[in-house]
């Protein structure tokens, strides 16, 4: 592959993978037959490009036929979890504001939301490493309160509900990965050259 | 297809009327036909492929491998032969009648 069509590649990352394995190639020659004369792509070409890229995953979104449910108990706990997002934030920002010393938001209940939010994406994300990353955030929070508080058992009370939903999500780890879509394929098509 | 053919598309499929040409020559055509007035860049041509493409108007008929460069050649289906000869006979008709009133207005030179 020569310099300049390297420099054509990096631009192809715009496109989705799936377009870009398809077309990829086509378009790469495209652009380098275009371009022979001055060795860069033209800002002309570079801004059609992205309009097209952008269309191209614009139509992919609204093609994209709707992912089947969560499988139970994963949609239970995202559901949950984004629940518990909500009331931290609604706490932090509006209800508990610090009290007279300190007027501004309750941060820690506005990361705790956020923390919630992001593992309710992880879940619904349909990923085995998202899923395995709420697992183990679950395991860290878990830990973490039992380490701050002296009293074992006060402590796993204390992070009973957490407990609870880290046992739905390993219960529910086999069930998740079954539900998965198979990966895409991404192996090039066969090509013979003509000469 | 809705009524009206734009013409970077309409220089496009008469660009693969008489013969399959691969992305670039498609550029090259529509520059030639258009004397040098629509220069089509990559995007907005494979724009107009995906898009030919979908309405059943244009096919690949090939593929080959020039220079180390991967090409694919496109074609007009026989719906898209249809469109573009049903276009071109309103094209006409419109530019005669054109013709025909700016003769009688005596503006033609």
């Amino acid at each position: 592959v020569k310099a300049d069509e390297r420099r054509y590649q990096r631009w192809l990352r715009l496109y989705p993978k799936a377009y870009r394995t398809e077309r990829g190639e086509e378009i790469l020659g495209t652009l380098a037959e275009s371009n022979s004369d001055h060795h860069r792509l033209a800002i002309g070409d570079l801004a059609h490009l992205m309009a097209h890229a952008a269309r191209v995953r614009l139509r992919l979104i609204v093609r994209r036929p709707a992912p089947a449910p969560l499988p139970q108990p994963a949609r239970l706990v995202m559901w949950i979890f984004i629940g518990l997002a909500i009331m931290n934030l609604f706490d932090g920002v509006v209800l508990n504001r610090g009290g007279p010393k300190n007027p501004g938001p309750d941060v820690r209940a506005i990361v705790a939301g956020l923390v919630f939010l992001l593992l309710a994406v992880f879940l619904a994300a349909r990923r085995r490493s998202l899923y395995a990353s709420a697992i183990g955030v679950l395991l860290v929070l878990v830990g973490s309160a039992v380490v701050e508080t002296d009293q074992l058992i006060g402590a796993l009370l204390l992070a009973s509900p957490l407990i609870v939903l880290l046992l739905l999500l390993v219960v529910g780890w086999r069930r998740y990965l079954g539900a998965l879509p198979p990966d895409p394929p991404t192996a090039e098509p066969s090509r013979t050259p003509s000469h | 297809m809705g009524s009206e053919v734009r013409e970077p598309t309409f220089l496009m499929l008469t660009a693969l009327a008489d013969q399959p040409r691969h992305g670039y020559g498609v550029i090259r055509e529509v520059e030639r036909l258009s004397d040098g007035k629509v220069r089509l860049r990559a995007g907005t041509l494979y724009a107009a492929l995906d898009r030919l493409g979908d309405e059943g108007l244009v096919e690949v008929a090939n593929e080959e491998i020039v220079d180390g460069r991967f090409r694919r050649y496109y074609r007009l289906t026989e719906s898209g032969s249809a469109m573009l000869s049903s276009e071109s006979r309103r094209r006409l008709t419109v530019s005669k009648e054109a013709l025909r009133r700016l003769r009688l207005a005596g503006g033609l030179a």
